[in-house]
């Protein structure tokens, strides 16, 4: 479960399952971008449409007095039978007049007086008239102005100014907020990556370490990115010299042990007791393949062997002959001859590894040879209890032992199977466990016939 | 009866030195020990030696700067002391014209084994005129022996694998082609490898090594003389 885990962030990755946006540090700069470029907006639309607003009522204050002195003069200057006919003929759809007895606006207020002067200054014939004016009524779509100018005691014109409204609307607003909220985004998303991609590739990296080589993160983007790419490869390197450091120092150790193993080993010849010869010297046999397998191990990928081209089928059957030769029964089945370039002592010491390990298991080593156009496979198998499917990914991890499930002695550095996995991927092969038929354990080794092995030549007789 | 054979020990921790020259003492030999190439010389002034154990890790001049000096002015049999799995050493060794090399930490059996050994074959090739001085790669039949390496060349160029034993009896046929040779003998010529592994038949190896090199081109390399022993059929040149 806890793999699973672990794993999650990284399939998300493979899949580009994108992370909840305001989790991102993008996502969260450009939410935080958006939200700004449309409060700017939306604060200007309003101040833009009060300033329409302003705009649309100073003209139409200063058509309405224009025409009303017309209308006025006109009327008052026609005979008092015609003008209620001739005020209703003058009317219009913006502004309606009607001749009446009774005054529409009898009272006027503070703004409305004022605006009754301000159109007298407009229009300087109005102030012939006592002129009186209703409130301006503004709706989304329209305003209007009553109004009535005094003619006689008893004659009033009362008059209706209507105007549409020719202010932008609503939406086209929304529509423009849109618009440019999409193009920022757009662009916002654009700078973004741009600036957070050397994180991204900072994680990939982080995630790479100790899966393989040393891997330098690019010092490059933001500064502040850049300082954080400077620091991880510097860790990088010194995390790497710690572990080098570490590694000269197991090896020295290794190393230096085999002058007083030397010491004991010719010590215990003088023993005179053979039965306590013979256990010294199976004592320091233990001793010896595991500073054997402790610096073999240290060693692969340092001093590196250099694949030559050489006989896989004669190499398989040394291997075998020198199990037999120890008393063990090993086997060997496939081609007599098989060319191959490999690195021949490492992956001798991998397959002697594996039937050591089939005849410490089980009771006997089954090695074979396949091979066609494409690779080599080298089979090992046994007749011991086998690996269960659970624990076949952990038996290659170093210094990993399943001694306790597998009923084998406990001897060595539980190296054995790490060695021979490393061995095999320098030759760009691939190592698989599985079931043998009739139980026990079948190793198979795949070595590709790409670049590091060289065209078969199979002699099989 | 011949004098127990003289041998100088070339190691530089004395632990070693000494336990070395007490256990070769105890089987029969005389030793003398060197801690390094300047006591070397002075003991070859003093005396003449039969073998040379010299370790390869020597504080100033390297053993296998001093085994190549000792090629240079002589035919001393020489085993190198290196340490196990340095490949680059071993085949130094080999090359510099060491006879034999025995990895440490070692077995006190394979010491005496192989000591034995180069010893003997010294001897054998001293009586037929032969030597280490008779070119490094031995030819036949498109195959090729590095003596230097140790390794078996097949005509399409691969290396093929061969245990320490099988190199021993190939050598063996390789330096006495054309003669039949009885199992005793080719026992004796190659007898330089771990003594229980060498306890297997003679027969055994040699159909480990026919099957080996065997090749349709070629036709038979070693042939069966019944009741004698066996021969190696091919002209082998040195080169």
């Amino acid at each position: 479960m806890m793999e699973v885990r672990q794993a999650m962030p990284r399939i998300l990755g493979w899949l580009r399952i994108p992370v909840p946006w305001g989790q991102r540090l993008d996502g969260r700069v450009m939410l935080l971008l958006l939200g700004a470029v449309m409060a700017v907006h939306l604060g200007s639309i309003v101040i833009h449409r009060n300033q329409a607003v302003e705009v649309a009522q100073a003209l139409m204050d200063s058509q309405l007095a224009g025409r009303l002195a017309v209308v006025l003069r006109a009327v008052r200057t026609s005979s008092p039978a015609t003008q209620a006919a001739s005020a209703t003929s003058l009317s219009s759809p913006t502004l309606t007049i009607e001749l009446s007895h009774s005054a529409a606006i009898t009272r006027s207020n503070a703004s409305t007086v004022s605006m009754a002067q301000r159109l007298q200054e407009m229009a300087p014939s109005l102030t012939e008239f006592q002129l009186r004016l209703g409130d301006r009524k503004i709706t989304s779509s329209a305003q209007e102005i009553q109004g009535t100018a005094v003619l006689s005691e008893e004659s009033f014109i009362n008059f209706t100014a209507r105007q549409t409204q020719t202010v932008s609307d609503r939406h086209t607003g929304l529509v423009s907020t849109s618009l440019m909220t999409a193009g920022v985004a757009v662009l916002a998303i654009a700078m973004m990556r741009r600036v957070t991609s050397p994180l991204s590739r900072l994680a990939s990296a982080a995630d790479l370490i100790g899966r393989g080589p040393a891997v330098t993160v690019a010092q490059d983007g933001p500064v502040e990115v850049r300082h954080v790419a400077v620091a991880f490869n510097g860790m990088q390197a010194r995390i790497e010299r710690l572990i080098a450091d570490r590694i000269q120092a197991l090896a020295a150790v290794s190393h230096d042990l085999r002058t007083p193993l030397t010491r004991m080993r010719l010590r215990a010849g003088f023993l005179a007791d053979p039965e306590v010869q013979r256990a010294m010297d199976a004592d320091l046999d233990e001793m010896e393949a595991m500073i054997e397998a402790t610096l073999h191990y240290l060693r692969v990928g340092t001093e590196a062997e250099a694949p030559k081209r050489m006989d896989l089928a004669t190499l398989l059957e040394t291997v075998v002959d020198d199990a037999v030769d120890a008393g063990q029964d090993a086997s060997y089945s496939g081609p007599r001859h098989l060319a191959v370039t490999v690195r021949a002592l490492s992956l001798k010491r991998a397959v002697a590894n594996l039937v050591g390990n089939a005849v410490v298991y089980g009771t006997r080593a089954r090695v074979s040879l396949e091979a066609d156009e494409a690779a080599a496979t080298i089979i090992v198998e046994d007749d011991g209890p086998g690996i269960a499917e659970a624990d076949r990914q952990r038996v290659f991890e170093p210094f990993e032992r399943l001694d306790a499930s597998r009923g084998g002695p406990k001897a060595g550095v539980g190296l054995g199977l790490a060695i021979v996995r490393q061995s095999i991927e320098q030759e760009n092969g691939t190592i698989r466990l599985l079931d043998a038929d009739g139980g026990g354990l079948r190793v198979e080794i795949i070595l590709p016939a790409g670049r590091h092995t060289s065209s078969w030549s199979s002699k099989a007789l | 009866m011949q004098a127990s054979p003289q041998i100088l020990v070339v190691e530089d921790d004395s632990g070693t030195r000494a336990l070395l020259l007490r256990f070769l003492e105890e089987n029969g030999f005389r030793c003398t020990g060197a801690r390094n190439g300047t006591e070397m010389w002075d003991a070859m002034e003093r005396v003449t030696f039969d073998l040379l154990l010299l370790d390869v890790m020597l504080p100033g001049v390297t053993g296998l700067d001093l085994c190549r000096e000792v090629r240079r002015r002589g035919s001393v049999p020489i085993i190198m002391l290196t340490a196990r799995a340095s490949e680059t050493d071993r085949v130094l060794g080999l090359e510099l014209g060491a006879d034999d090399y025995v990895p440490k930490p070692f077995s006190r059996a394979e010491l005496l084994a192989r000591i034995r050994a180069v010893l003997r074959r010294g001897r054998i090739l001293d009586a037929t005129g032969g030597g280490p001085t008779r070119g490094r790669y031995a030819c036949f039949v498109g195959w090729r022996l590095d003596t230097g390496r140790r390794e078996l060349l097949a005509p399409g160029g691969e290396s093929v694998e061969l245990s320490g034993a099988e190199y021993d009896v190939l050598l063996a046929f390789l330096e006495h082609p054309q003669r039949v040779m009885t199992r005793d003998r080719i026992l004796e010529l190659s007898r330089s490898r771990l003594g229980d592994v060498f306890d297997r038949s003679v027969d055994v190896l040699i159909s480990r090594l026919r099957r080996k090199m065997e090749s349709t081109e070629a036709g038979e390399l070693i042939k069966t003389v019944r009741g004698a022993g066996y021969m190696f059929v091919p002209d082998v040149m040195r080169e």
